[in-house]
């Protein structure tokens, strides 16, 4: 298993109750996957965008030990 | 100046930041926080910002506006909660000539709506929603 630090945003933060949650993902895992570990319903169908270690990542990359993530739902700036 | 605030946004100290002696044209865009959507009435607006990625994003669509327009582009965001009638956002772009400086305003604006890792929270009396941008090719 792997350690890694999930930063949240907007309603994905409202959900959880905070901006930043710890969890343990199986090794191999994707953030896709991560997302989908975490999130259920309405809002596992919102299109996310990812980021790792402050870096835009794709859906399909591979996160190791320690890793932050970061999931984006879709931005409302202006 | 390309950035994110938490207080109210200075627009005349953006505006000065695109300040150039060979520029004809400066244009000054204020998005504000408006008190009312579909019939409901909104007593303010509340931003977050994923603050590490957003600033390279703004210098991203400020790269953009020199090469596109040949624009001097200055942006600020603001952050936390918004009274009504106060400004959200505020872009100032400055070029030679006017036909460029609508043009690069214009697209620093709709870049930012698409791209820009900041959520809008519209509260209402009764409730709150987290709105999402139109992005044109959706």
């Amino acid at each position: 298993m792997l350690t890694i630090s999930v930063r949240l945003f907007a309603q994905l933060r409202e959900a959880k109750g905070e901006e930043t949650v710890t969890i343990n993902v199986s090794a191999g895992s994707t953030l896709r996957e991560v997302y989908e570990q975490l999130f259920e319903g309405p809002l596992r169908a919102l299109p996310i965008a990812f980021a790792r270690n402050d870096t835009y990542a794709k859906p399909t990359d591979v996160v190791e030990d320690g890793d932050n993530v970061a999931f984006l739902p879709p931005v409302g700036g202006g | 100046m390309l950035g994110l605030t938490d207080g109210p946004i200075d627009v005349a100290t953006v505006r000065n930041a695109v300040d150039d002696p060979g520029f004809g044209a400066i244009l000054v865009f204020e998005g504000v926080a408006r008190n009312n959507f579909d019939g409901r009435r909104v007593t303010h607006l509340s931003y977050e910002a994923y603050e590490e990625l957003a600033v390279p994003v703004l210098q991203a669509i400020a790269k953009e506006c020199f090469e596109n327009f040949g624009a001097k582009c200055a942006i600020v965001h603001r952050t936390g909660p918004v009274p009504i009638e106060d400004p959200t956002v505020v872009i100032a772009v400055g070029t030679p000539h006017r036909p460029a400086c609508y043009d690069a305003s214009r697209y620093a604006l709709e870049a930012l709506k698409a791209r820009l890792p900041v959520w809008k929270k519209e509260v209402y009396d009764d409730g709150h929603d987290w709105k999402r941008n139109q992005v044109p090719d959706e």
